[in-house]
């Protein structure tokens, strides 16, 4: 929040996926005998803004596309359209050699502590390869870096021999978090970083990042289920909803007074430190299918509050206050010419 | 060079555990030294060089085992055959040529097939579908006939033996890599280092294939001793080395023709040494499987 370019920037972000179909398959749709064509829309028309030095949290259901919204915050998958700027320009239309060294600097945290780490490599290794391919670190300084690097994360240097399998899941979490370090990035995505692991080894992770923040620079954006979790490391915090921002807000406004009926939801819900239990008994209903999402505001078929225009018309996002934008037909001037 | 010494000494730490793990692998592993050594050795340990001309005395023919040559010079522990050359030194120099030839065509084929196979499931698109319909297409064919139809245009001889070889068995491998790697290509761990910006050639090489690899050394294996059978078959049909090679396939079939002879024992100890050759190798890569896994070492 300290400069006025963000440092990321997702503009109208959309991300549709697409039943692989064979040959056959799109020779009948041609024909106008096959099926149609089905499309996921895991995630559409997003916008979203990273500014260096902070943490955005990022919530909701499963299934809502956290996750494809982090893939492709990291590049890792293609958005449908819609630009993703890192520093203001566009990382798809830079040439490859500029795009590479962009990726570099958007480093992910990935969520499951046993796929993390690949199981031939000592963790050393792992640790360091980045940031040795790229020459961030000279061959013969390579000891010191892996040893300072584990150090950060609060791993001892002479766990860097050992292969991921002699490590428990809160370490390689922080092997994982230290290999994204490594390379120096600007910013770091947190897939779920937490969600697989014990309350207790969940607490000393996310001190570790709290930690972390201790440094002005670091920027990231955590992606998370757990409202608790999010609450605790970030300043703003981004409700999803199938596919579609329905809130965004600094973390503390949220928390006290969240406008979306959905965040609203979520809050009262107000979900324990276990993980497992993860029942939003207030919000009727199932998340619709995203083959199939419900037409006008998509959240309108589980809402307490729905009215007849929330059939109707998508919300468009709108700004309540500053760095408070929602997406609802509530208390705006469509929903009072309605009624 | 220190990575060098790091492997051997790797290698033998895995020597080591197969010992403690499988003595009975252990014993197949030995065995399968003792051969290799002993036919590397052919020419020094042989009692004679079974083709060349002036050493074979032709009326030695169809002794026994364990008889004497004419000269005394000779005991023939394993009988001689019909053009009276003692059967022991030509299983020695059998089992060069059959290791040579099946080795060097497993190896080419591993090297080949598994680079086939990661790149296609690394790339997807289009590369995979052209590497995997070529295999398709080779799958489609009896390996023992694809290696006929080369042999039959190119000729007999050492160097096309190896290319049929190679042609008939890259698909099994570019098969078990491609599945073994799409399985590793949605881990989170692949992920990670392409988000780390590897290049790709460190990304398949460094980070795919390790993890590839105990499904495609026993397929090695198994196809290291397939080889073997295929080049025996075909010598012993007359499409293999030419004679001045001999191989165990080209034993194998002059003993059997020797076999209503009553002179057993030239179509027994080829065929023996035939099958301790592939047993032994199938063992090995086996225990090997299971010894490369990390998650086993202590």
């Amino acid at each position: 929040m300290t400069s006025d370019i963000p440092l990321l920037e997702l503009k109208d972000i959309s991300r549709r996926f697409t039943r692989y179909d064979g040959f056959f398959h799109r020779l009948a749709r041609a024909a106008h005998v096959g099926q149609p064509v089905e499309n996921l829309v895991a995630l559409s028309g997003i916008n979203l803004s990273v500014f260096k030095g902070e943490t955005v949290g990022i919530v909701g259901e499963s299934g809502c596309g956290k996750t494809t919204l982090g893939r492709i915050v990291v590049q890792l998958l293609n958005p449908s359209s819609g630009k993703v700027l890192f520093q203001g320009k566009n990382i798809v239309g830079m040439p490859e050699a500029e795009a590479r060294q962009a990726r570099l600097k958007l480093q992910m945290v990935f969520q499951n502590p046993h796929a993390t780490l690949n199981p031939r490599r000592r963790i050393g290794d792992t640790i360091i390869e980045g940031a040795l391919a790229h020459g961030l670190v000279s061959r013969k300084d390579t000891q010191e870096a892996t040893a300072a690097a584990m150090m950060r994360v609060g791993l001892q240097p002479d766990l860097a021999n050992r292969f991921p399998h002699a490590l428990s899941g809160g370490q390689r979490q922080r092997v994982g978090i230290a290999r994204a370090l490594a390379v120096e990035p600007e910013c770091v995505v947190f897939d779920e970083a937490v969600a697989a692991l014990d309350v207790s080894i969940q607490a000393q992770i996310l001190n570790l990042l709290v930690n972390l923040r201790k440094d002005t620079s670091f920027t990231s954006v955590f992606i998370s289920h757990d409202l608790n979790v999010v609450r605790y490391i970030s300043d703003r915090v981004v409700i999803l909803y199938l596919g579609q921002v329905v809130e965004v807000a600094p973390t503390r406004r949220l928390f006290q007074r969240p406008h979306h009926p959905y965040s609203r939801a979520l809050l009262a819900e107000a979900p324990k430190l276990d993980p497992r239990k993860r029942e939003f008994q207030t919000i009727k209903g199932e998340l619709p299918s995203p083959l199939n999402p419900p037409a006008g505001c998509q959240f309108h078929p589980r809402c307490p509050l729905a009215m007849d225009i929330c059939k109707r018309a998508a919300p468009p996002i709108r700004s309540l206050d500053k760095d408070h934008l929602v997406a609802c037909h509530l208390d705006d001037g469509a929903a009072q010419e309605a009624a | 060079m220190t990575s060098l010494i790091a492997k051997t000494l790797g290698a033998m730490g895995l020597v080591r555990m197969m010992r403690t793990r499988s003595p009975f692998a252990f014993v197949c592993l030995i065995i399968l030294t003792i051969v290799c050594l002993m036919s590397a050795a052919a020419p020094l340990i042989a009692p004679q060089d079974p083709y060349d001309n002036v050493q074979v005395d032709f009326f030695d023919a169809n002794l026994s085992p364990g008889s004497v040559s004419a000269n005394g010079a000779i005991t023939y522990i394993l009988g001689t055959d019909a053009l009276g050359r003692d059967l022991f030194s030509a299983i020695l120099y059998g089992l060069r040529t059959s290791l040579t030839i099946s080795g060097l065509a497993a190896i080419l084929a591993l090297v080949i097939g598994s680079l086939a196979g990661l790149s296609s499931a690394f790339f997807r698109g289009f590369t995979e579908t052209v590497i995997m319909r070529a295999v398709d297409i080779k799958l489609g064919f009896p390996t023992i006939l694809v290696a006929l139809i080369i042999m039959a245009i190119f000729g007999a001889g050492f160097f096309n033996l190896v290319v049929a070889l190679v042609l008939a068995q890259w698909p099994y491998y570019a098969r078990t890599a491609r599945s073994a790697a799409l399985v590793e290509m949605g881990q989170e761990y692949m992920d990670a280092a392409r988000c780390l910006e590897l290049p790709v050639r460190r990304l398949i090489l460094v980070h795919l294939l390790p993890n590839c690899l105990p499904p495609l050394l026993v397929v090695f294996t198994l196809q290291l001793a397939h080889a073997a059978a295929i080049e025996a078959s075909l010598s012993f049909l007359g499409l293999g080395v030419s004679i001045e090679q001999p191989s165990l396939g080209l034993l194998i079939a002059n003993g059997s023709k020797e076999i209503l002879s009553g002179h057993d024992w030239q179509l027994i100890f080829p065929g023996l040494a035939l099958v301790i050759l592939i047993f032994t190798i199938n063992i090995v890569g086996d225990r090997l499987r299971r010894i490369l896994n990390p998650k086993e070492r202590q």
